[in-house]
């Protein structure tokens, strides 16, 4: 009886070792951050715009962000002080390796 | 704790008595390791060298049993003694359909005057890669999905809200309005399925126009020293670690299983060698039921836990064709980062509560039943604040009786379940709200050697609640049931109608705003009605000893289909809006063929075949539906190699094909698929007593393939299924 008690705990000690929390607080991490730009052809840019960290990456992400110089993307010029909505802003990581 | 000094205390009150019987094959011969099952008290007991089984209870008159052991025909009675309890199993070459052949109890209902099918899941964790995929090999069922993590059940080419899983008797309401929203729990315990095609499950069928699947626990054991298994897999193209274990115990008159898992997947490989980036997967599961079982009452508590953390992959901002397949795939897998979740990811957590008590006298059989399920699903995104967070829970309360007579029994019950939908954050999909559904229904059972038939109908009232659309109605709906079968010498006939009502979901009257699962910008429609539906099923079945072959055709009609359809305009210029609709009429047409064959000089050969072919017109402007599957031959090539002396007791070979069709019927909005061939393998081995080994290649030939219910077979012009993969399980029970 012994060993099935050893082999029952192990296999308990890997199911519960191995639960990692992910507690989705990123706040520490830093991340590339992209605006969404609508092409004339229907497609859409993301044009890069730096990588942001802690604070700013939370203020980005919850309410978008403003440019702070003219920018000229696919032929359409924004100019400074035009605000990209949230749901415009993408700071998700790419198929990059 | 409480909890279990009540069990203890109702232990205590039985009085010594006991249920014996013995099982033979037709030569006289006692058959050992006969599986006999006790439905009603959910408890599994095995024969003996004598063929003998015992039960330290007295079982109450008109209790199912059902006896099965394989390469025989399975049996079920209605216990009415123990005086002379003898049974007798055929020996079976072919295992074509329960009907007539397999006698099975049935949890949806009688399963000769109802098109009901059942699948054992015992062995899914070592000999499938997950769940769905296994289900989905029945003929006229597919899945839709992207990679492991998300994958739900379409049956005849319905899903979603239109498919109900049931699981130890609760519905699972886990969100799954949208594709991108998967089953919500894993093969975990599991004993077998049920599964009917159409409303025809009018006990658990409001609103399952498409379809019902009730999945039940493996059910609880006689075991004073506590047994188990530890089982673990390993997928190579998805770097899938997975571990389970299960647990179960009994003394005097209670009982008690338990399970838990852990598995964690990187990105899959798809056949040119690169990775689909974010098709990643962790879960966690835990589960244990516990029951007292006297002879005339029993109480059931289960509890489940199911966590997950699914990455959707081939996620794109605006057109889904203005990116290439090389821009979501990775050439490469870095370990440390690419098993970590990242964005979008969906994270859910599903906890299940359900206390079924059943009370038996000689005459009637009583259950009650209360469950809760919650679930909480979260779609992240942006890395510090989810796109929605929202918790829908379920209560269920459902009383039913059974009256079982000479040749027929009535079913009829009642049921109560409430439904709440609530936000966690401000930002969210659907708004807050709430449904209070009230059912009746009654079912009618007669069998009669060669004849029976089933009738039945339900009613529901449902009032929907939404307070911030000043939403406040109430639907009515009427459910029916009518089928007969008709069996003569090898002939079986059955014919079934099911006329059935779906009622509007929140989802699709109140959804506004961005689901990044889906890609697409969603807008709801307060004025939806009620889908019905009416389907018509044959099925013609003949056999022998050696050949037996199904013809299943159906037809199902549905008016008010409640649809997702384009627009043309962009939210931000960038997303696809997309409108809830309703078509007037929808017609689902086709047909499913079985054929087995097992040849006469080499027994341990079986040859199965299935054609499943399906037509869905939006009769509307006669165009095809959106998201139908293709036609498809699937085969599967047993051989069991268990009596020969092979190295490493090599016990069976399995080979198994799928041709897809080309599906050219398409919407107007909608790419077509290629025809495709998939061929598995799979080698079981027993070198041990106790330890099973399985080894499983599944695409073989490397074949690069899309879906056409692939979630993201629009995506990059089509993102691929998994190349070729070799899988490792192995099972040790103690």
């Amino acid at each position: 009886m012994n060993y099935k008690l050893f082999l029952f705990s192990l296999s308990v000690f890997f199911l519960i070792t191995s639960c990692e929390e992910d507690d989705h607080d990123h706040d520490d991490d830093c991340h590339e951050c992209h605006i969404l730009c609508a092409m004339d052809d229907g497609t859409t840019h993301e044009h890069e715009i730096g990588e942001f960290c802690g604070d700013d990456l939370a203020d980005i992400e919850a309410n978008g962000y403003t440019l702070s110089v003219e920018m000229t993307v696919g032929g359409v010029t924004y100019p400074a002080g035009h605000m990209f909505s949230a749901d415009e802003v993408c700071c998700e990581a790419h198929a990059d390796h | 704790m409480r909890l279990f000094q009540i069990f203890l205390f109702l232990s205590s009150l039985s009085v010594f008595s006991q249920t014996e019987g013995y099982v033979y094959d037709l030569k006289n011969k006692p058959l050992s390791q006969v599986d006999v099952f006790l439905p009603d008290q959910g408890l599994l007991l095995n024969t003996d060298e004598k063929g003998m089984f015992v039960l330290d209870e007295e079982l109450v008159k008109n209790s199912y049993i059902e006896f099965s052991k394989f390469g025989y025909a399975s049996k079920m009675i209605k216990y009415q003694n123990s005086d002379n309890l003898i049974v007798f199993l055929q020996k079976l070459h072919v295992e074509l359909d329960e009907i007539g052949i397999q006698e099975k109890y049935s949890f949806l209902g009688n399963n000769k005057t109802l098109n009901i099918e059942h699948k054992s899941l015992v062995t899914n964790f070592i000999s499938s890669t997950s769940l769905v995929e296994n289900i989905s090999q029945l003929p006229g069922l597919n899945l839709i999905g992207s990679g492991l993590g998300i994958q739900k059940v379409v049956i005849r080419g319905l899903s979603g809200l239109r498919v109900v899983s049931y699981l130890n008797g609760m519905r699972i309401s886990n969100q799954e309005w949208a594709n991108d929203h998967g089953i919500g729990f894993t093969d975990l315990g599991l004993g077998d399925v049920e599964l009917i095609k159409g409303g025809s499950a009018l006990k658990y069928g409001g609103d399952a126009v498409g379809g019902v699947l009730y999945f039940k626990d493996y059910p609880f054991v006689t075991s004073e020293v506590a047994s188990g298994f530890v089982a673990t897999k390993f997928d190579n193209s998805h770097f899938l670690f997975s571990n389970q274990f299960g647990l179960q115990w009994s003394r005097k008159n209670f009982y008690l299983n338990t399970y838990g898992q852990h598995s964690i997947s990187s990105d899959y490989r798809l056949p040119d060698k690169t990775y689909l980036y974010n098709s990643r997967l962790r879960n966690q599961s835990f589960k244990f039921s516990i029951a007292n079982i006297n002879d005339k009452l029993q109480n059931i508590f289960r509890y489940q836990y199911n966590s997950e953390q699914l990455g959707i992959p081939a996620h794109v901002h605006g057109d889904v064709n203005g990116v290439t397949l090389e821009s979501l795939t990775l050439n490469t897998l870095y370990f440390p980062e690419d098993f970590e979740p990242t964005r979008p990811t969906q994270y859910i957590n599903n906890h299940l509560f359900t206390l079924e008590s059943k009370y038996f006298t000689g005459k009637m059989k009583y259950s009650i039943f209360l469950g809760h399920f919650i679930n909480n699903l979260q779609e992240w995104e942006k890395h510090t604040l989810p796109a929605f967070d929202m918790n829908l829970s379920t209560t269920t309360f459902r009383l039913n009786s059974e009256i079982p007579f000479k040749f027929f029994d009535i079913n009829t019950g009642l049921q109560y379940q409430r439904q709440q939908n609530i936000n966690n954050i401000n930002s969210f999909l659907i708004p807050d709200g709430e449904s209070n559904e009230y059912s009746l229904y009654t079912t009618v059972d007669y069998e009669k050697k060669y004849f029976g038939f089933n009738s039945g109908f339900r009613i529901d009232h449902k009032q929907i609640i939404c307070d911030d659309y000043n939403y406040n109605q109430s639907f009515r709906s009427f459910n029916s049931s009518t089928g007969f079968f008709y069996k003569k010498n090898k002939y079986i006939t059955r014919i079934t109608y099911s006329g059935s009502y779906r009622v509007p979901h929140l989802s699709e009257l109140f959804t506004n705003g961005l689901h990044h699962g889906t890609m697409r910008f969603e807008i709801g429609d307060v004025n939806l009605d009620i889908e019905k539906s009416h389907q018509f099923d044959v099925k013609y079945q003949w056999n022998n000893d050696h050949l037996g072959f199904v013809i299943n055709p159906f037809l199902q009609l549905i008016n008010d289909f409640i649809s997702i359809t384009p627009t043309d305009s962009l939210y931000q210029n960038i997303y696809r809006i997309f409108n809830y609709t309703q078509f007037n009429e929808v017609q689902m047409s086709g047909c499913e063929f079985n054929l087995h064959y097992h040849p006469h000089f080499l027994h341990n050969l079986h040859f199965e075949q299935s054609y499943s072919f399906l037509k869905a017109l939006n009769k509307d402007d006669d165009l095809f539906l959106a998201l139908t599957p293709s036609n498809k031959i699937k085969t599967r090539v047993s051989l069991n190699l268990s009596s020969y002396n092979i190295p490493l007791s090599l016990q069976k070979f399995q080979i198994f094909h799928l041709y897809s069709f080309v599906q050219e019927n398409v919407a107007s909005y909608e790419s077509a698929t290629k025809s495709y061939n998939v061929f598995n393998m799979e080698f079981l081995f027993n070198p041990f007593e106790k330890m099973i080994f399985n080894f499983t290649i599944n695409n073989l030939f490397n074949e690069e393939y899309v879906p056409h219910l692939s979630r993201i077979k629009d995506v990059a012009g089509g993102v691929p299924n998994p190349g070729r993969s070799f899988i490792f399980s192995c099972k040790y029970n103690f």
